[in-house]
């Protein structure tokens, strides 16, 4: 039947093939988030210290 | 006095929470923070803080939804007591929060709250982290969208637009902090850009953002933003159909792993190098980088790794003619493919399997159950049909569906 077909045709995947259609989706990502902090004591303004550039685990990468 | 006292404590209970977040220690910083609102104070600036970085620790903690909560909270009190410059920053980093949580809508509605902001009181600094927010937002929409089950190589118009509008808002950070001259700035944006390119298809573009990404990542001596680049270029490489160059960045890739420990990205690394010197049809290179790649996995205990390698080292084999080899590597395919109840996996596995016994001569008389599942499924599949010549066809790999611009390219 064509339940057959599509399963052998499915099976045309190569390995490779199978490998570069999981590469397209992929990406080495940089840091994603970057959060701005606010200094509790207000004396410490320098644009520096206000950067939290936080982990991008969360940030929806799926690599 | 009594109301000084407490005033006190409530900021040096929020200083401590502070000292322990700036630490890493956030948990503990969380029940500072929640100690300090308890005592509670009058100096709204101070309680803004306080909300601002315990959303903030709470990011670092996962819990977005708190996150969330006092990021919302924070924008509320710097509305009402009208702290621009502070709603700028509350406006980013709910931003951030929601995008985090897939709620893009109002996270675009947050960084365009921030970017206005930014524009206004001509903060340059500002203006530049609202866009880069920006585009990690479409960048994140996107990326969403195109995992859940897109069809590869052919991503949904939706998708497209996503990372269309996130290319621009990159190369908008990019012009500002160029000019601010901030170079670890330009080399973060680089490298997403480079990616929102890569995902578009736009292969060239994303080259030339990596390369930028590497020079300064190289003038940082930030090794592993350097080896992200060379993986990145390695990849887009691939997909403008030059092997050799990807075979040497993904040689980059695989020395600063090693020089890094990180055995995952080695391993990522060797998969990749045996992958694409199957593509160059030069099998034994492939196969030394397919066993290192199985080795790692067997270590890390990747079985659905170690089920990839076998099914490469199966095929490079059979590609040689190693007959022997090929059949040992692909039942070993079969059986992690059972295992790891990969049902299109096994399937491949049981017609490599069989295949390989046929060319072995092998008797399908033999009653190991491996073999008499494969008769069976050979009958229902209505008999053999020169299977093995599939494997050597790698060269009709169908490389022009899965890149937009090869055409281009091959000009």
């Amino acid at each position: 039947g064509s339940g057959l077909l599509g399963r052998m045709l499915s099976l045309q995947v190569d390995s490779v093939q199978r490998w570069m259609e999981d590469l397209r989706h992929m990406t080495e990502v940089e840091c994603m988030c970057v959060l701005q902090a606010k200094p509790i004591g207000g004396d410490e303004d320098g644009q520096q210290g206000e950067l939290i550039v936080a982990s991008g685990v969360g940030a929806g990468e799926h690599v | 006095h009594v109301r000084y006292r407490m005033e006190v404590s409530c900021l040096e209970l929020a200083l401590e929470g502070e000292r322990l977040c700036k630490a890493g220690d956030y948990r503990a910083g969380v029940s500072f923070f929640e100690a300090a609102i308890q005592v509670g104070t009058e100096d709204l600036q101070v309680l803004s803080a306080i909300y601002s970085q315990l959303g903030n620790a709470y990011f670092h903690l996962h819990d977005y939804a708190k996150a969330l909560e006092f990021h919302r909270h924070d924008l509320t009190l710097t509305r009402t007591i009208g702290d621009l410059l502070g709603e700028a920053k509350a406006s980013g980093n709910l931003g951030n929060t929601l995008k985090v949580l897939g709620r893009f809508e109002e996270a675009v509605v947050c960084c365009q709250r921030h970017l206005d902001i930014a524009s206004d009181i001509s903060d340059k600094v500002g203006q530049a982290r609202a866009l880069y927010n920006f585009g990690n937002v479409y960048h994140a929409k996107g990326k969403s969208i195109c995992w859940s089950g897109a069809e590869p190589g052919d991503f949904p118009e939706e998708v497209m637009t996503a990372l269309r509008k996130a290319a621009e808002y990159y190369e908008a950070n990019l012009s500002i902090v160029k000019e601010l001259g901030d170079r670890a700035a330009q080399g973060r944006t680089c490298g997403n850009l480079g990616n929102t390119h890569y995902l578009l298809g736009n292969f060239r573009k994303a080259v030339a953002s990596h390369e930028q990404r590497l020079l300064i990542a190289k003038e940082f001596g930030d090794r592993a933003a350097e080896r992200r680049a060379y993986c990145n270029l390695g990849n887009a490489y691939i997909f403008l159909g030059e092997f050799e160059v990807a075979a040497e960045h993904y040689k980059r890739t695989l020395q600063l792993a090693r020089q890094l420990k990180d055995r995952a990205v080695e391993a990522q690394a060797c998969y990749s190098l045996g992958n694409t010197y199957t593509l160059l049809q030069d099998y034994e290179r492939a196969i030394d980088y397919h066993l290192k790649h199985l080795i790692i996995a067997q270590d890390l205990n990747d079985r659905i790794g170690e089920g990839r390698a076998c099914w490469s080292l199966g095929n490079a084999h059979t590609a040689l003619g190693n007959h022997d080899q090929a059949i040992h590597f692909a039942e070993k395919h079969l059986e992690i493919c059972r295992e790891t109840g990969d049902r299109s996996g096994e399937l491949t596995a049981r017609m490599n399997v069989s295949d390989l016994q046929m060319v072995l001569g092998l008797s399908y008389t033999t009653n190991n159950s491996t073999l008499s599942e494969v008769k069976e499924m050979d009958y229902n599949l209505n008999g053999a049909r020169p299977r093995i010549s599939r494997r050597h066809s790698m060269e009709n790999l169908e490389l022009m569906n899965l890149t937009p611009d090869k055409m281009n390219a091959q000009k």
